[in-house]
């Protein structure tokens, strides 16, 4: 009787959670809170419903599966939020008005210019050598006979 | 010496691996007989073997007082979160601006940074959209964090995880960097006497009561 009554709640919870996940889906502006709404109330719902059901039928052997079920979700979800949230960030996909602040962005940058500046430097040094190498070239031309020169 | 513990550790990290793959295994049919054991064993092997993965380095280390707090920590946030971010969806004024706020971790572990990031993922209202792993700075995406006691609470957050976890499972070496990163914050440093600066002085001061004895 209790088990049933906490059974109930739990589904219940976990319904109105998933209900939730939808709406946030549906109502949220951008990429990257719709991300929030999609995979988190959804899993903790999962997580009740698989709770309700142990107690439902309180065997070792549907038990021992749903605990692997919640523990590949545990694992997975979370990276496949990290990986699209990546993705959208990366190509663009995100309302700039609905970012507040965005540190990332300033990294991206820094990071820029310290590119920019590294393949100057680099375009620079291979220049120098460049011309380095054609003082060698001329060396070995003037030395011909000597065989170690262009070494 | 140092080669052969380490290649003990591997091994042992190995047989880790073999043994949680069984339990998967033997959960999967739902019944402990030596039939499932024994061919989760070989299943377990050829996995183990074909699909070999870059090895994780382990700290070695468990604090099961922490790991509870953790653990404990973990289920409120998710539960409070998501009634949190539940409430969000419904309530009739739309969810305002949202941020990505760079967080300095203070491990440099692959594990540490992966672990951090999956948590931050699982709790609601923040969600890791990119690694520095070089700078081992994760950058968070807040929902609903449109001014800056909120970008604090999210930089809070992750920093609370990162605690944690490394007080948790955390090598010598990121609990020692973990101190230091308190101390800079104002925050009392803690499980001192595992750093390795701590083991430092404690064998200097051996050495030194040996020399005098």
């Amino acid at each position: 009787m209790i088990l049933d009554v906490i059974s109930a709640l739990c589904i219940i919870g976990a319904a109105l959670l998933s209900l939730a996940a939808g709406i946030g889906a549906l109502r949220f502006p951008d990429l990257l809170s719709r991300m929030h709404a999609a995979s988190k109330p959804q899993l903790f719902g999962l997580v009740l419903v698989m709770f309700a059901v142990g107690l439902q039928t309180l065997h070792w052997g549907p038990i021992s599966t749903m605990i692997l079920i919640v523990l590949f979700q545990l694992f997975t979800v979370p990276v496949a939020a990290h990986m699209i949230g990546r993705a959208g960030y990366r190509t663009k996909h995100l309302r700039r008005s609905m970012l507040y602040r965005d540190e990332l962005d300033d990294a991206v940058a820094r990071a820029h210019a310290r590119d920019v500046a590294e393949r100057e430097r680099a375009a620079a040094e291979s220049a120098s050598a460049a011309g380095e190498q054609d003082a060698a070239a001329d060396r070995t031309t003037h030395h011909d006979d000597e065989p170690d020169a262009g070494r | 010496m140092g080669a052969r513990r380490r290649k003990r550790q591997s091994f042992v990290e190995q047989l880790l691996y073999l043994v949680v793959l069984i339990l998967v295994w033997v959960f999967l049919w739902d019944s402990v007989s030596v039939l499932t054991i024994l061919s989760g064993l070989v299943v377990a092997f050829t996995v183990v073997r074909a699909f070999y993965l870059p090895p994780i380095q382990l700290s070695g280390r468990l604090n099961l007082l922490y790991g509870t707090v953790f653990v404990f920590w973990f289920m409120l946030n998710v539960l409070l979160s998501s009634i949190q971010v539940a409430w969000l969806t419904v309530r009739p004024r739309p969810v305002s601006a949202g941020s990505v706020v760079a967080v300095d971790l203070a491990t440099r572990s692959d594990l540490l940074i992966t672990l951090v990031t999956m948590v931050n993922g699982l709790i609601p209202g923040s969600l890791v959209i990119e690694i520095d792993r070089a700078r081992a700075v994760v950058f968070v995406h807040g929902l609903n964090c449109a001014d800056e006691e909120e970008i604090e609470k999210v930089r809070m957050k992750t920093h609370q995880i990162e605690t944690l976890l490394i007080y948790a499972i955390g090598s010598p070496h990121d609990i020692e960097a973990l101190n230091d990163a308190r101390r800079e914050r104002g925050q009392p440093p803690r499980l001192e006497s595992l750093t390795i600066r701590e083991r430092a002085r404690r064998a200097r001061q051996l050495k030194e009561a040996r020399g005098n004895g």
